[in-house]
């Protein structure tokens, strides 16, 4: 099982970079959507004590989560715009911002996916519990 | 041979994904008969036989406090199915066990299904089907509605059931109050289950007193004291609780994931932006995203009506009314079914109860629970899906409020118009016009919601009491089925009124002029009504435009023009412009909502209420805008 | 004490039910006399609250809850600031990095036992403390007695 606290931390650089580069593109909302999923990250790290393990995987896949339905968000906007090609209006432009999102988006999915397939396999051992002997 | 089969069981529990399992794409949606309840029914055949399966709504119990346990409850009681299968949830069995017992009582050939196995076996939980059995006296069979495991059982014992029925359990109540429950048992009307209504009648069921014969003394029904009421769900918990500590052996307190997912989700500090970002990303989904499909098809449906042409009265009637309304009901189908995409998609998910427990503190406010902030969030978007989200609300106060007060939320087909307003009137200060129709927007929804709970529903307040369900992944097939299902029905609906209606419009304004506006039947009509609107400083254009907002707002744009010859041409003072766009805010639900809110209220009273109330309201608060305005400036 | 006083991560017993438009419908849920509650937690605003009935996750506002009488379990967990003068052990600190660290020097940590005191000062391995109302009702402890039953099963 890789690191948690690794996974977070990348996710919570990716995020950053988009959420920087919305700044500087003027998309100001839509980089304030990008700061609350990064909080759910970066809030991660406040957990503390017996649970603390379990709630840090938990922020790390809610997290991913938002960030693979913002960056499908982006990714459906660009498809269904491909349909303007026939009203003659233009395609929507993929910004540097939604590209870093897409990246982003990326990884999350690849994360929610590993974390789905260790919890299958460790539901039989029992593995979300509070002790963090096992598997970092 | 067909067997008729009942499915009942709590919210939540996977009755309809084992529905969906068991009838497939066999399936049909309608209403129960007087209400607006859904009503699912389906098919499938198994060996001889063909089983036709009814799926009732999601009930906690068969006292009926709610229309929709109502509507479960009088299926049973009056056309009883052949077999009545009660799903339960493996998870958390013992309040469906409690509505299994109470199905019991009204004599009715049961089989229990604990559903949801493979989560339970995933979390090491550990069911004795043949111990459970013998606590409950009926066939039990472990189903998952996700793996499809047990479902073949599942039908073979319905089968069996229908051969040959189990006599289940009877609870003993202990003498008191069995001797009460005999004592009522002889005031009730002859052909009724005497010992189920007696029990009802003793818990304190309202309805169920009127299966009482006549002569039946007050003081029978007044004097039942409260250790005897609560002495009969409390026997049968009892009875419960004894029977799953034997039957269901349940591994250690550990934190489950439902909990750990939602410590992030309802966080005291991170839970509401999670969920206002999530409400924006699906709104804009919805409504910005589903745009280029939208212009494609508007696209498409222009360049038939340019090809059939306008030069005769068919050909008119055909591009300008038919193929125009055809076409712009069409236009919404993309945004329609994005929509209940997302909706659907929080639905499955688990997410949906936690949006109304977050905000259900700011909803009281507005005498709703925050079951209805998603649905009535969704009318800034469209009406029209505000009226039929509210389906899903199982209060019916808490429905048909959120119908009457959706009309003040501005909708997007709103906003063409406010930019032409806006534009004309303040062309400096369009943001601040925008905020302010907006806010104006809000405050007369929660004022709504504050006058139509006063006076329709008397002023009392709806009750929260909602089950968290765990969390699930959701299944595409089922959320699919579920945009399918809803988005048939808007289609259905809206969609034939909105065509009736353009087809009116189109012949309004092509007579008498042969499609000369000016000369038209609603001009004639503005300039009628025209005096009416006098104290509003409206012109007889803009009356004659805003007659034809109400098949859909943004046809006040292209009316203007019409009228006026071109855009350049329309000219009104910042004090007009207010008061424009006050009362197109609420003046009159379109076509669209109006066809919808008739029938999901399926009452000609609340539509009327709906569009004199709306009137009246945007009338006043126009006046006064326009009176403050002309002593203004 | 009624449920919607109730602290969150308690667990208490129901005692009885007001009646009211709803109580039928509580009652179906299995909200009754004798049937055990968990606090769950509660919504950003204070309202609604979370509650666990024998499975299942129900929410009810604090107006809904108000309407149910209950009593602690022995064995429920509760804040410090709750507790009567007694011994506990600690079962969790709800806090950041800063308190806990505090707290830690005063020998309070997760599994450790202290004593509440009459005057209400905290006696733990390292001495007597004074903590303050505020910190108290940041440490979650359950009673020594119930522990020592639960550890014996």
């Amino acid at each position: 099982m890789r690191s948690v606290n690794k996974m977070l931390a990348l996710m919570i650089v990716l995020s950053a970079l988009t959420f920087i580069l919305y700044i500087t593109e003027g998309q100001y909302v839509f980089s304030l959507v990008i700061l609350s999923f990064m909080l759910v990250l970066i809030s991660g790290f406040q957990e503390f004590g017996n649970t603390a393990y379990t709630f840090r995987i938990a922020h790390l896949y809610v997290g991913s989560i938002l960030f693979s339905i913002a960056a499908g968000y982006i990714f459906l906007t660009f498809v269904f715009s491909t349909v303007n090609i026939f009203i003659e209006e233009e395609i929507y432009k993929v910004s540097p911002g939604d590209f870093m999102l897409l990246i982003t988006g990326v990884y999350s999915i690849i994360n929610v996916i590993y974390l789905r397939k260790v919890a299958i396999k460790a539901d039989k051992n029992k593995l979300f519990n509070d002790n963090k002997t096992c598997c970092h | 041979m067909v067997i008729t089969v009942g499915l009942i069981g709590n919210p939540n529990v996977g009755k309809t994904s084992l529905f969906n399992k068991l009838v497939g794409a066999r399936q049909y949606v309608a209403n129960w008969p007087g209400v607006t309840v859904t009503r699912i029914e389906g098919a499938t055949s198994f060996k001889d036989y063909t089983l036709h399966i009814v799926d009732l709504p999601g009930t906690y119990s068969l006292a009926a406090t709610s229309i929709d346990e109502k509507v479960a409850r009088d299926y049973l009681l009056y056309s009883p199915p052949n077999v009545t299968v009660v799903v339960i949830d493996s998870m958390s069995p013992e309040q469906g066990i409690f509505l299994l017992l109470e199905a019991f009582e009204l004599g009715l050939n049961v089989i229990a299904v604990f559903n949801a196995i493979d989560e339970a076996k995933r979390s090491g939980i550990k069911i004795d089907k043949s111990s459970l059995e013998k606590f409950l006296r009926v066939p039990v069979v472990l189903t998952s509605a996700h793996t499809g495991e047990g479902i073949d059982e599942l039908k073979e014992k319905i089968v069996a059931s229908f051969k040959k029925s189990t006599r289940p359990l009877m609870i003993d109540y202990g003498k008191e109050t069995e001797d009460k429950i005999r004592e009522i048992e002889e005031y009730v009307e002859e052909t009724f289950n005497k010992r189920f209504t007696a029990i009802k009648i003793v818990e304190g069921d309202k309805y169920a007193r009127a299966f009482l014969k006549k002569d039946c003394p007050n003081d029978v029904l007044e004097s039942i004291p409260q250790e005897i009421r609560t002495s009969i769900p409390l026997t049968k918990y009892e009875y419960i609780t004894n029977a799953v500590q034997l039957s269901i052996q349940r591994v250690d307190e550990t934190l489950t994931v439902t909990e750990a997912l939602d410590h992030v989700l309802t966080h005291k500090y991170i839970g509401i932006p999670i969920f206002l970002s999530l409400m924006y990303l699906a709104f804009n989904f919805t409504f910005k995203v589903s745009e280029p499909l939208v212009g494609l098809l508007e696209f498409f449906f222009e360049r038939i009506a340019d090809f059939v042409g306008s030069e005769t009265i068919i050909s008119s009637l055909i591009s300008q009314g038919i193929i125009n309304g055809v076409g712009s009901v069409l236009a919404f189908v993309p945004s329609i079914f994005t929509l209940f995409f997302a909706l659907g998609i929080m639905e499955e998910s688990g997410y949906l109860p936690r949006i109304a427990f977050l905000v259900d503190k700011l909803m009281y406010s507005l005498r709703l629970t925050g079951r209805s902030f998603m649905t009535l969030l969704l009318g800034f978007g469209c009406n029209v899906s505000t009226v039929m989200a509210a389906r899903g609300l199982a209060d019916e106060r808490e429905r048909v409020t959120t119908i009457l007060v959706s009309p003040f939320v501005s909708c997007s087909a709103r906003i063409p118009v406010y930019l032409l307003i806006v534009s004309i009137a303040f062309p400096n200060h369009k943001a601040e016009a925008f905020f302010a129709i907006y806010a104006l927007s809000l405050l007369l929804t929660a004022l709504s919601s504050r006058i139509v709970n006063k006076v329709i529903l008397k002023g009392q307040s709806v009750p929260l009491v909602m089950e968290l369900p765990r969390y699930r992944f959701p299944k595409l097939s089922n959320v699919l089925t579920y945009v399918w299902n809803r988005g048939k029905h808007f289609l259905e609906k809206a969609g034939t009124i909105i065509f009736a209606a353009s087809i009116v419009i189109w012949a309004l304004t092509y007579f008498p002029g042969r499609g000369d506006v000016d000369n038209s039947f609603v001009s004639m009509l503005g300039k009628f009504l025209q005096p009416l609107f006098a104290p509003l400083g409206f012109s007889w254009q803009i009356v004659s435009a805003l007659i034809f907002g109400g098949v859909a707002k943004e046809v006040i744009v292209s009316s203007l023009s019409q009228f006026y010859g071109n855009t350049s041409n329309i000219h009104f003072d910042p004090v007009i412009g207010a008061t424009l766009m006050t009362f197109i805010l609420g003046y009159m639900p379109c076509f669209g909502t109006l066809a919808a809110i008739k029938s999901e209220t399926n009452s000609s009273k609340y539509t009327l209420f709906a569009i004199f109330y709306s009137l009246g309201i945007s009338y006043m608060l126009s006046m006064v805008v326009y009176t403050i305005g002309r002593w203004i400036i | 004490m009624r449920l919607s006083e109730a602290p969150i991560g308690s667990k208490v017993v129901v005692k009885l039910l007001d009646e009211a438009e709803i109580t039928p419908k509580l009652r179906a849920i299995g909200i009754l006399p004798g049937v055990s509650i968990y606090v769950v937690k509660s919504a950003p605003m204070g309202d609604p609250r979370m509650y666990k009935v024998f499975n299942k996750i129900i929410s009810l506002r604090q107006s809904e809850a108000s309407l149910i009488e209950v009593d602690l379990l022995q064995e429920s967990t509760i804040p410090l600031s709750y507790a009567i003068p007694g011994e506990y052990i600690v079962k969790g600190i709800n806090g950041g990095f800063g308190i806990r660290k505090w707290l830690e020097k005063l020998g309070i940590t997760e599994g450790s036992k202290i004593t509440l005191l009459n005057d209400r000062r905290v006696q733990t391995m390292s001495g007597i403390h004074d903590i303050g109302f505020g910190k108290l009702s940041k440490i979650s402890v359950v009673s020594s007695a119930a522990e020592k039953v639960g550890a014996d099963k």
